[in-house]
């Protein structure tokens, strides 16, 4: 187990496109961190730099004690699980396991004594003498899972493991992942576009976008405290709706005016929407701080009116896809009720869990400010 | 009354059976060459011109059996040395066989794995070189071997051969196709060396063109007849292509004897292919599919 540290990670191609433009990220010894992101973000390729398996273009990466830049990726001491498995095909199972280890010259029987422990911890000990041509995904995915283990590395690497495997094996693959982490306490870096594989499995998750980190907290803290609009939207399922306004003064309150509604700006954001009235503002808010008058508003509630276009239960609770008075659409999540399409209703809004955005894509939260 | 069809695998239909009946006509016309050539290594001379298939003392099924002969085959063994010529083409093509599978793979490998600057110019060229005619390169190539001193050597006769562009392309087209980059990566953070890489994890995920390609390289070295005859002048250097078209001599032609050294030339490679047809098929075709 070991400290990963990477100091102004960059990867540039073609002495021009910059895909990781400066990452500064410390993984503690232990830790499960997961970098989670769009498509093209650089997540992969900064894992793939920690690994060995790209060259690194300015930066330094240390795993432990040691710098690592040109240490090659069998002396790093890390063992990688691939999205597509990488299982070499016209071995068995069991020789898949053993393979790195019979490289690294062990003794026989204690490569057998790690392939055993390993596939019994991961429920395979049936599958040591088949191919991987003859499992199921699932499977495949836990033989790469035990090649990976029976390394005892310093870090594990996961670069979208589970991206292959269907919904329901995703979600229970996950939960073991989750608990395999807290028998073995290994470093590990989980690479995801997943946000919800992201806020599940990481004790800290890495919001990236265009290279560069956005974030890097606790799940709940992007989750609550998102840092721009870009984190804000990219995490929590249903995405964060956003409303184009500005803030304005009413007496001596402060409120937000866009999209044909006004809400009061709440206590906490006073200070920092006071700087910006007049401006030009980005308001946003998560489907799930919208309730229905039934349920208990808060002290802190206000009301909107909205349209109701369309209605999508979910047993406990429905999915409302609402308009603003001018006409751009807003999603709401709240507990199931009778409502239908075409009507108007009034919705409660937590103002105390809004936030305030600078405008464009990675608007800077004024709520941080 | 039942609307269902009887299961087709029961009765061939009329079609079938028309299809059938061309399929067994084209066959053997195929194979009305093959049994000619059977017969006439059996067949003195007198008979050779008077009996297309076997002699006859009247009608096709009264056969003459003293119109058979066997000197032909005690000619080309006790006297002619055609067991040294079938060592010697054994020998030339299984050499090249095993050296041009193995360096077009290693070339193929590192054109489709590797990325060097270049990488696109030696594809290109590899490509380009296809198309040049073989007549073309025959007298460079023996001008090559003369100053190399290779000429009347079985160096001079494998060494054009191992490691030829058809076959660098085909591996590289096989390596693109059927490995996955990353199983080369994986390999490489279980700690495979490259060499490692390409014989253990690399070369059997192309295994039907491993074999495919040495036995299409086997049967073209065995039945190549342009290259041994202008590289090798020694006798006991000739492989069979060239040993017999030398059975022709000015002072008159023993066809029975020619047809018998015909018969030796082409019967290994002929069981060699009967047996082997399947992966031969299979690794033309290997790269056709994705898995």
């Amino acid at each position: 187990m070991a400290q990963v540290c990477l100091k102004n990670i960059q990867k540039t191609y073609d002495g021009t496109t910059n895909v990781v433009d400066g990452i500064d990220l410390t993984i503690a010894d232990g830790e499960f961190v997961v970098l989670v992101g769009p498509s093209g973000c650089g997540k992969s390729t900064t894992l793939r730099m920690v690994a060995g398996l790209e060259d690194i273009s300015a930066g330094t990466i240390t795993i432990g004690d040691r710098e690592v830049n040109n240490v090659r990726p069998k002396d790093r001491d890390i063992a990688m699980v691939f999205q597509s498995y990488a299982l070499y095909p016209h071995m068995t199972v069991y020789k898949n396991m053993a393979f790195g280890l019979k490289l690294r010259k062990l003794p026989a029987n204690e490569i057998d004594q790690r392939v055993q422990d390993a596939a019994k911890k991961l429920g395979i000990t049936q599958l040591l003498e088949r191919k991987p041509k003859a499992l199921s995904g699932g499977q495949r995915q836990r033989v790469a899972l035990g090649r990976a283990i029976v390394r005892n590395p310093s870090c594990f690497l996961f670069d979208e493991p589970l991206s292959n495997l269907d919904a329901k094996l995703r979600a229970e693959t996950r939960a073991e992942l989750k608990q395999l982490h807290q028998e073995l306490k290994t470093t590990s870096i989980y690479v995801t576009h997943d946000q919800e594989e992201a806020m599940t499995l990481g004790s800290r998750v890495v919001v990236m976008s265009g290279g560069h980190i956005q974030q890097a907290g606790t799940p709940l803290d992007v989750y609550t405290n998102p840092s721009n609009r870009f984190v804000a939207g990219f995490i929590g399922m249903p995405a964060m709706n956003f409303i184009d306004g500005q803030v304005q003064r009413n007496g001596s309150d402060l409120v937000f005016e866009g999209g044909g509604i006004s809400l009061p700006i709440h206590a906490s954001l006073a200070s920092a929407a006071d700087k910006v009235v007049g401006n030009d503002i980005v308001l946003g808010l998560r489907p799930e701080h919208f309730t229905l008058p039934e349920a208990a508003a808060g002290a802190s509630g206000a009301s909107v009116t909205l349209g109701v276009k369309v209605v999508e239960p979910l047993g406990a609770m429905m999915d409302v896809y609402a308009e603003l008075p001018n006409g751009d659409r807003v999603l709401l999540r709240t507990d199931a009720q009778p409502i239908e399409a075409g009507q108007t209703v009034d919705f409660n809004v937590a103002i105390d869990k809004a936030h305030l955005f600078e405008p464009g894509t990675y608007g800077t939260n004024l709520r941080q400010h | 009354m039942s609307t269902h069809s009887t299961p087709s695998s029961k009765r061939p239909d009329a079609t079938m059976m028309i299809v059938y009946l061309l399929l067994v006509v084209f066959a053997a016309i195929t194979l009305v060459p093959f049994v000619y050539l059977i017969f006439s290594a059996f067949k003195s001379q007198d008979t050779f011109f008077s009996f297309v298939l076997w002699p006859t003392d009247g009608a096709w099924y009264q056969v003459d059996w003293d119109g058979f002969t066997i000197s032909h085959w005690k000619t080309l063994f006790l006297e002619a040395g055609i067991l040294r010529a079938t060592v010697n083409s054994f020998f030339i093509s299984s050499i090249t066989a095993i050296l041009a599978t193995l360096f077009s793979a290693m070339g193929g490998y590192a054109l489709a794995k590797y990325r060097f600057t270049g990488r696109a110019i030696v594809t290109w060229v590899v490509l380009g070189s296809l198309a040049i005619p073989f007549a073309l390169l025959i007298a460079p190539g023996y001008q090559l071997l003369y100053w190399l001193g290779l000429l009347d050597t079985y160096t001079g006769l494998i060494l054009p051969g191992v490691a030829p562009a058809f076959g660098v392309y085909l591996f590289r087209q096989a390596f693109i196709s059927s490995l996955p980059d990353a199983l080369i990566e994986a390999a490489r953070i279980d700690g495979c060396s490259d060499v490692r890489i390409f014989f253990q994890i690399a070369l059997p995920m192309v295994r039907p063109m491993v074999g495919a390609f040495l036995l299409i390289t086997y049967l073209a070295t065995w039945n190549n007849f342009i290259s041994p005859q202008i590289v090798i002048q020694s006798a006991d250097k000739l492989p069979l292509s060239v040993f017999v078209a030398q059975l022709r001599t000015p002072y008159g032609t023993q066809y029975g004897l020619i047809m018998a050294g015909t018969l030796v030339a082409i019967a290994p490679v002929l069981i060699l292919f009967l047996l082997l047809q399947r992966d031969f098929i299979a690794g033309l075709t290997a790269g056709a599919v994705k898995g």
